[in-house]
């Protein structure tokens, strides 16, 4: 599958649920999704696209916050494309479902995006701090800025 | 296998350089104590504003003082890359351990020009020079007076002078 | 009754301080626990302040053994998200750096893991001739470690043609080494009864926890940024990637051996066909935008994340380096395994504190360690 075919087939899938997408390169895809549609995405990312997570990013944007999951996913060729999904949610409804059910690989990831800008991980099996200390106080995230 | 090398080296010399009793040798490009050449130097800050580690400080009072601290350095030579005098080069010394963080500390200063008109101090003189220069180069039609108001006054008495020519002008 | 062990979090030789607890049933690990919170070091928050060309100094310093590979990486993802092309010969430079860093990344963790064994004469000699790699590494740069090689658009520093038919001759030499602990690995009796069938990760946890690198070559699972996703030179150099579906530590030494013949290889190669030419970009304009830079490090796939919101400094940066997914990978390995394999198989990662000790302060909590028990018991009958 190229990137092009990647995108139809994205648009068929996810439908109304993708907000945005371009492609920047050569192997690097860059979308938007509804958050609701996160849990389906990795569904698709395991079974259908062969891929599996690098890591999230989360991103204090303003009003919202927004978490972008960096996949890697079968290419042409024997490559891999680099598929690069945001989602994001309002600051006073920080929650975004987990998706480590699916990719078990996804559970550091998840945890630190909960200590670093205060997302909420719904469903995240052990959802005790990653990187901050234990005596680091409660609700204090160190990549808030705004 | 081992055996048989261990035999061999057995009969060399170690591997291991005997430091600190016999000098050791750094290579050609290696970037080690950051040493100013205060004759070079016109106290621009253009060092201070790209080191990574704020190991070069810039304060401005009465003189341009700038301030560097090795044991903030990085050795990244990303001042020597900067500083288009040639006012600052990476040397080869390495040895900068000290149990007085002073000593680790160096400073050069660089005299500004004072402003005629309110006697605070603009900039240092060797930039405020470089600035001249650099203008007269672009622009050839600037009066010589305003050109040399630039080392002679301050941005701001220079605003009041210009204000007060534009009035003299309409007025008169 | 199981009996918890902690190791770590603090000890001398440790660069990274981490928390382990094992869980025992008399000699065998029955769970184990990993807690990477001991200290944080807060960098992406300090390179949001940070200019682009300062956040490279400060990200060469993220790892002192991968001080090409994070600057590097960070600057591919900012050439991307700035749009900016890297001339040709930088990339090659680029390819020289990484392979020469693998070489030395490789040793390094032989003679690390030799050590946890008990087999120092190893040690001596592979650090020995790690020597070597460290010198061509000065050679180039200047400097033993963080080079400061790399700058958004390209290299500092080109390499002189003089040097190359020396570098060249450098690397022959190293072939025989490689044989020659290639065959000590994989022959000697002693090391072959401690590597093989320990420290198991099949390639079903594999897939699952997404490892990285050559943990996960050699568990079977095929991932190599190198040929999966070409960066710098390597769309441009033959090589193969060794993979090994027995996914013990012996595999993961067997994997680690056979790159060191293709780095070898690939370095051969790029320094002969370096091409002629610029080594830096120019950077006229900083537009909007993101960028992602991947990178096959010794231990595994680096991924930057870079946005830039129109500024000099940029607006969020990711690193993920790999022990990040290869340390939940120690759980499974560690379970069924018995407490003197512990250092080999936490080595057999090659984490970045790959030194992560004996149970030093055993002695000390074991105590308190025993009690928790105790009342856990207790609550659970009582
Ligand atoms: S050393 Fe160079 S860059 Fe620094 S203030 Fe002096 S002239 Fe400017
Ligand atoms: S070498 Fe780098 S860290 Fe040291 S003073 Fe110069 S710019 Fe600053």
């Amino acid at each position: 599958m190229d990137e092009n075919q990647l995108i139809e087939d994205l648009e068929e899938e996810l439908g109304r649920a993708l907000l945005e997408h371009y492609i920047q390169r050569k192997r690097r895809v860059f979308i938007r999704i509804n958050k609701d549609a996160n849990r389906k995405m990795a569904r698709l990312i395991k079974e259908k696209y062969n891929g599996f997570i690098c890591v999230m990013t989360s991103v204090d944007a303003g009003d919202d916050l927004e978490l972008v999951y960096h996949f890697a996913i079968e290419g042409e060729e024997g490559r891999q494309i680099n598929l690069n999904v945001t989602v994001s949610t309002p600051k006073n409804i920080p929650e975004i479902k987990t998706i480590t059910d699916i990719i078990p690989g996804s559970a550091y990831p998840e945890r630190e995006a909960q200590d670093m800008v205060g997302l909420k991980i719904i469903g995240l099996p052990d959802p005790s701090r990653l990187f901050l200390a234990d005596d680091w106080p409660e609700g204090v995230y160190p990549m808030r800025k705004y | 296998m081992f055996a048989l090398e261990a035999l061999k080296m057995l009969l060399k010399k170690p591997f291991t350089w005997k430091y600190p009793f016999e000098p050791i040798e750094v290579p050609e490009g290696f970037r080690g104590k950051p040493e100013y050449d205060e004759e070079n130097c016109i106290g621009c800050g253009a060092c201070a504003a790209v080191c990574p580690a704020e190991a070069i400080t810039v304060t401005e009072d009465a003189k341009v003082v700038l301030t560097l601290s090795y044991a903030d350095c990085t050795f990244c030579a990303d001042c020597e890359k900067a500083c288009q005098w040639d006012a600052i080069t990476l040397s080869k010394e390495f040895e900068l351990a000290t149990l007085d963080k002073s000593q680790a500390i160096v400073q050069i200063e660089r005299e500004k020009n004072v402003c005629e008109g309110c006697g605070g101090t603009i900039s240092a003189v060797e930039q405020m020079d470089w600035i001249k220069e650099e203008i007269s180069e672009i622009k050839d039609n600037i009066p010589a007076d305003d050109l040399e108001a630039i080392t002679k006054l301050c941005p701001e008495c220079r605003r009041d002078k210009a204000a007060e020519n534009i009035i003299s002008e309409v007025y008169s | 009754m199981a009996l918890k062990i902690p190791i770590g979090p603090q000890h001398p030789a440790l660069k990274e301080p981490t928390n382990f607890s094992v869980e025992l049933d008399g000699e065998e690990i029955v769970d184990a626990y990993v807690k990477p919170n001991y200290n944080h070091r807060g960098m992406e928050r300090l390179a949001e302040e940070k200019t682009y060309p300062q956040v490279l100094v400060l990200y060469e310093r993220i790892c002192g053994i991968c001080s090409q590979i994070h600057p590097q990486c960070f600057a591919q993802a900012t050439e991307d998200a700035l749009g900016i092309e890297v001339p040709e010969r930088a990339n090659y430079i680029r390819t020289i750096m990484c392979e020469l860093e693998r070489v030395h990344s490789h040793l390094l963790w032989a003679g690390v893991g030799a050590h946890e064994l008990g087999f120092d004469t190893g040690l001596m000699y592979l650090w020995r001739d790690r020597e070597a790699v460290m010198d061509i590494l000065e050679m180039i740069s200047g400097n033993r470690v963080n080079y400061k090689m790399n700058t958004i658009g390209g290299v500092r520093r080109d390499i002189d043609e003089r040097k190359i038919p020396m570098l060249l001759e450098a690397l022959d030499a190293y072939v025989p080494q490689v044989d020659l602990y290639a065959n000590a690995f994989t022959k000697d009796p002693t090391l072959r009864a401690r590597l093989e069938g320990s420290g198991i990760l099949t390639r079903k946890e594999a897939d699952e926890l997404c490892v990285a690198g050559p943990t996960a070559r050699a568990s079977g699972r095929d991932v190599e940024v190198r040929r999966d996703d070409p960066y710098a030179a390597y769309e441009e150099v033959d090589f193969e990637v060794p993979v090994v579906d027995d996914g013990d530590i012996m595999a993961r030494a067997v994997v680690r051996l056979l790159e060191l013949y293709q780095s070898i290889n690939i370095l051969k190669q790029a320094l002969k066909n370096i091409p002629e030419g610029p080594i830096q970009a120019d950077i006229d304009e900083i537009p909007e935008g993101e960028g992602v830079g991947r990178i096959e490090a010794p231990r595994g796939e680096v991924i930057h994340y870079v946005r830039s919101d129109g500024s000099w400094y940029p607006e969020r940066t990711k690193v993920r380096a790999p022990s990040y997914v290869n340390i939940p990978a120690l759980i499974p390995m560690l379970i069924g395994d018995t407490v003197a394999e512990i250092p080999i198989t936490v080595a057999s990662i090659d984490p970045c504190w790959s030194c992560t000790a004996r149970v030093a302060i055993v002695d000390t909590n074991k105590k308190t360690e025993k009690i928790m028990t105790f009342e856990e018991i207790r609550s659970h009958y009582g």
